[in-house]
């Protein structure tokens, strides 16, 4: 054991040699527990490390570290005639990526790690992982193979999935007959503003100033609480209470199932005249209002009795309308959950959420690029391509590899094939990798749950590097590109949390990836995915459909409730009406009085006067001189055009004794048709 | 008779007046409650609605001696409340009693009198007596005014000031009877009903039930909330943009008192909310002057109320 350690030490602080990290992890972390079994394991290493301290400054690789002999290739012979590249895998301490690697497997954060703990359903990718030749870290993946749960699950399963498929169907429903309802209700209204619109005095009250008098107490509106209340004030004696709860109850009952609209201005009568169509529900509601009044007003006492007889008597109302806010609520939350649609979580099996910690850990900046890749900062080193991206984003990145970045891809692109001549093929394959040529004495123990492998024909041998072999094809390797390079990972899966729970992967994509103090960002269909509107972003956060019911429940609601959203106001009063308002109404106020007489009286007068200005407008005249001089012009029998003047003139005297007749606007009119025919007022 | 007992009166008094009033159940239970509340009546309605049938029908049942008045622009106020007359045959001065020594007084076209005359009618309603030759002599118990006034008609009336419509308890609208109730009418018709005779209306009650009835009133519980209420209402008329002269102190009392004789007529020994509020508008609507702007716009005093009660928070409501 402490040999083992010693040369460990000797080995990270020359940095010579990498042993498998899973097995220092093992040691550090098992020691104390099993002793000797740790013992037992570290013998080997302690061997390998001694000859690698032997060796000094030609390590030498130990028992359980493979020599590159074991991976014979024509790529080795290659990469012995190029330059010596930099050993990735001997810049990184092993024991901090374990450390680090164990640290976050064991966080609550890490979900598929701890998954299964409940025996749940098991997953067949995961299973796939575990089935894999490597080092184990998550007892989830192990258990993600076993058969499935007991029946009993099966049968809660098939509820839910009844209810689920019930509560849609209701949800669905209920939103139809919201729309209809809403739909009548805005017919109702549009016909109403038509006749509203036929109506020759529509009149608007105007509403007094705010409210002076007592000051309201806004008491509860929800049914469940008060029904609560009436119930708790019972358990405490306080009947008086109690009562007045329930009577609360049962008129906001009635409001949820429709029948009634309240407002603190009705009174107990209006709500029963309210009802008067529903003779159950006005019967009820009439005994519970006059005992409650008889206790609120009348003195009465507030009895258990009592108490209970109307408790009696609201109780199958209140449980109707909290059994249809059940249904509703069922049907919310159930649309609610089938509208979410979301990414593989970061701390799924498919995530990225360990390789982002590992990273972290080392000192390099992970972060997701939302902006648009326009303009990549300096500080970012390497770009993650995780998704599909337009050609455009191709060409950018392409140009920013050429500048000097690091691209990191892990699927096929037409802009990728083109530029660098690499492509995938189909290469199903679960085992060990083969770590590449030049990498000794480093042996690290890679798998791999892939579908791919790439194709990468060696143009320039100096500009490749490969990394990891499967079955004698390239998995991960990296090709030179301008000042920059590409490096391409067969299968995105290599990276995934899953993966780097197993054997040395995390380790060896840490060496890959880790640029201290550097930022790496990964991209994907959300990068430069900004909406341009507010509708594009509620669209992209799948808030459409929530949005959509709280709009339908909005209506609904208001529909309801009518304007209980805010306090009505005035509208703002016409401070100076035209003189013709003015003429109209006095009109109108005539024609309701009757008053004939006193407008054939007044009207006629002027009238009068005008004929007179018109037909002698240098001296007065009678009026049978002016009856004269109009039949003179005018076609007119002038005895008629006597009596109507005469009659006009009488009207002024007798006022008040003479009943009204349609013949003083008959008068009137002729009067006005004269008076038109001489050139009117002007 | 206990409180439930004159409730139940009150109720067959209303359907039997029913018998021969159809369709006006509403007015019928307004002018009994205010007869109860000791007040008077302004019924305001087109011709041919059933007033002096409702007036006589009323005297009918309640046993209550009746007279009816027509008032036009010549009558004197002596024709109404009477005069001292020499009587040859006894060779001295004697007191003919008018027409307003009766206990239910029926005031037809009340604004086809001068004002002289129609204040003398007032005074009588006010005081409850009536003075000639500085001699005061005290009207019957109970004596109940029912004045009725056209509301189409206002060439050659003489509308009733303000200060004087304040003397009547309630101001009533008729409204035209619905379909239903009109056919009922002809069919009444049709199988004799005389709106002259009235006497298979049965007489239900008497001249001392109705004054235990106005008695009993004063055993109407009443809560300070109810009080804080109806001082509410007729505070908020009188700042309503609307109107000009809010509702008087006297129309609070008014309006307390037809909320008792509604609870009485309900059969509670209690007043509701709902009894203010379903008789403000009788209470208020002749006593609010409105502005002239708002006349010309055609809004009422109705309407007024209407926006006031919509204010006004119920006590203890549960909304």
């Amino acid at each position: 054991m402490k040999l083992g350690r010693a040369a460990w030490l000797i080995l990270a602080g020359t940095v010579c040699v990498s042993v498998p990290t899973h097995a220092r992890a093992r040691t550090a972390t098992e020691a104390a527990e099993a002793p000797e079994a740790s013992d037992a394991d570290t013998d080997t290493d302690t061997d390998a490390d001694a000859d690698t301290a032997d060796a000094g400054e030609a390590p030498a690789a130990s028992p359980n570290q493979s020599t590159p002999d074991d991976a014979e290739s024509t790529d080795t012979s290659e990469d012995d005639e190029a330059a010596e590249p930099v050993n990735p895998f001997l810049n990184s301490p092993p024991e901090s990526v374990e450390n680090s690697l164990q640290r976050t497997l064991k966080s609550p954060a890490a979900t598929f790690c701890n998954k299964y703990q409940n025996g749940e359903q098991p997953d067949p990718q995961l299973c796939e992982w575990s089935r894999l030749p490597s080092h184990q870290r998550c007892p989830a993946l192990a258990r993600a193979c076993a058969p499935p749960p007991p029946a009993k699950s099966n049968f809660w399963n098939h509820i839910g999935d009844v209810f689920g498929g019930a509560a849609e169907i209701a949800y669905w429903g209920i939103l139809a007959l919201m729309v209809v309802l809403l739909a009548m209700a805005v017919r109702r209204m549009l016909g109403a503003a038509v006749l509203a619109s036929d109506d020759p005095e529509p009149r608007e009250l105007p509403l007094p100033d705010a409210p002076k008098g007592a000051p309201r107490v806004p008491n509860d509106a929800d049914v469940a609480r008060l029904w609560a209340r009436a119930q708790q004030s019972a358990l405490a004696t306080h009947f008086d209470e109690a009562v007045a709860a329930l009577q609360g109850a049962l008129i906001h009952a009635l409001r949820v199932l429709g029948n009634l609209h309240v407002s603190p201005a009705y009174t107990n009568g209006d709500y029963l005249r309210a009802l008067r169509s529903e003779p159950s529900l006005h019967g009820a509601a009439r005994d519970v209002f006059r005992a409650v009044e008889g206790v609120q007003f009348g003195g009465s006492a507030a009895t258990p009795d009592l108490y209970q007889r109307l408790f009696e008597r609201v109780r199958p109302i209140v449980e109707r309308a909290l059994t249809l806010g059940v249904v509703l609520l069922l049907c919310w939350s159930q649309s609610g959950c089938s509208a979410a649609s979301g990414e593989e979580s970061e701390s799924s099996a498919r995530g990225l959420g360990v390789l982002t910690q590992l990273l972290t850990d080392q000192q390099t900046t992970v972060r997701r690029r939302i902006r648009a890749l326009k303009e990549i900062e300096p500080q970012v080193t390497e770009i993650l391509v995780a998704g599909e991206l337009p050609d455009e984003a191709w060409s950018k990145l392409l140009h920013w590899v050429s500048d000097g970045g690091t691209l990191i891809v892990t699927d096929s692109a037409p802009a990728i094939e083109k530029k660098l001549h690499a492509s995938y093929m189909p290469h199903a394959y679960r085992g060990r990798l083969e770590l590449g040529p030049g990498f000794d004495p480093v042996h690290l123990e890679l798998s791999a749950n892939t579908d791919h492998a790439l194709d990468f024909p060696t143009g320039s041998a100096g500009n490749d590097r490969l990394f990891a072999r499967v079955e004698g094809h390239p998995y991960i390797a990296s090709r030179q590109y301008g000042e920059g390079s590409v490096l391409f990972f067969a299968d995105g899966e290599f990276l995934s949390n899953a993966s780097l729970s197993i054997g040395d992967n995390a380790f060896f994509a840490v060496s890959l990836l880790t640029r201290p103090r550097q930022v790496l960002e990964i991209v994907g269909p959300w990068t430069g995915g900004g909406a341009t509107s507010i509708f594009g972003a509620l669209r992209s956060a799948g808030l459409g459909p929530l949005l959509l019911q709280l709009l339908v429940l909005t209506f609904f609601y208001a529909w309801c409730r009518g304007t209980a959203f805010g306090t009505r106001r005035d509208p703002v009063l016409v401070q100076r009406r035209a003189f013709r308002d003015h003429v109209l109404a006095l009109g109108d106020c005539y024609r309701k009085a009757r008053a004939t007489r006193f407008v054939l009286a007044t009207y006629g007068a002027w009238l009068t006067e005008r004929l007179r200005e018109r037909l002698s407008p240098q001296q007065p005249i009678g009026l049978i001189d002016l009856a004269g001089r109009i039949a003179a012009r005018y076609p007119e029998p002038e005895t008629a055009l006597v009596l109507l003047l005469t009659e006009t003139r009488e009207a002024q005297d007798d006022l008040e004794t003479a009943r009204p007749s349609p013949a003083d606007l008959q008068n009137c009119q002729t009067l006005e048709t004269l008076a038109m025919r001489v050139g009117g007022s002007k | 008779m206990n409180r439930e007992e004159l409730s139940a009166e009150l109720q067959r008094i209303g359907s039997e007046i029913g018998r021969v009033l159809v369709g006006q159940d509403s007015i019928v239970e307004h002018v009994l409650v205010g007869l109860i509340g000791r007040g008077h009546v302004l019924i305001e309605g087109v011709p041919g609605l059933g007033k002096t049938l409702l007036v006589r029908a009323l005297a009918r049942v309640l046993g209550l001696s009746f007279r009816r008045i027509q008032f036009t622009p010549d009558l004197m106020p002596s024709d109404i409340t009477g005069s001292t007359l020499y009587s040859q045959k006894l060779g001295e001065f004697s007191f003919v009693p008018g027409p307003v020594f009766t206990e239910l007084l029926l005031a037809d076209e009340v604004n086809r009198a001068p004002a002289k005359t129609q204040s003398a009618l007032l005074e009588a309603m006010q005081e409850r007596s009536v003075t000639t030759d500085g001699i005061t002599r005290p009207l019957p118990e109970p004596f109940l005014v029912i004045a009725t006034q056209n509301p189409i008609e206002s060439q050659g009336t003489y509308p009733l000031p303000e200060a004087q419509l304040d003397r009547f308890l309630l101001k009533l609208e008729v409204k035209h009877p619905s379909e239903a109730a009109e056919a009922q009418i002809l069919h009444n018709y049709v199988t004799g009903f005389d709106p002259g005779e009235l006497l298979h209306l049965s007489q239900i009650s008497s001249q001392e039930s109705v004054v235990n009835m106005q008695r009993a009133l004063s055993d109407i519980r009443v809560t300070t909330e109810i009080i804080t209420y109806i001082t509410d209402i007729v505070r908020r008329t009188r700042s309503h943009p609307s109107v000009s002269l809010g509702a008087s102190p006297r129309a609070s009392i008014g309006l307390l008192n037809v909320s008792r004789a509604h609870a009485l007529w309900e059969g509670r020994d209690f007043v509701v909310p709902d009894d203010v509020k379903s008789y403000a508008h009788a209470v208020l609507r002749h006593r609010l002057l409105l502005e002239p702007d708002a006349e010309l716009e055609g809004i009422t005093a109705d309407n007024c109320i209407d926006a006031v009660l919509r204010d006004a928070v119920v006590p203890k409501t549960a909304a």
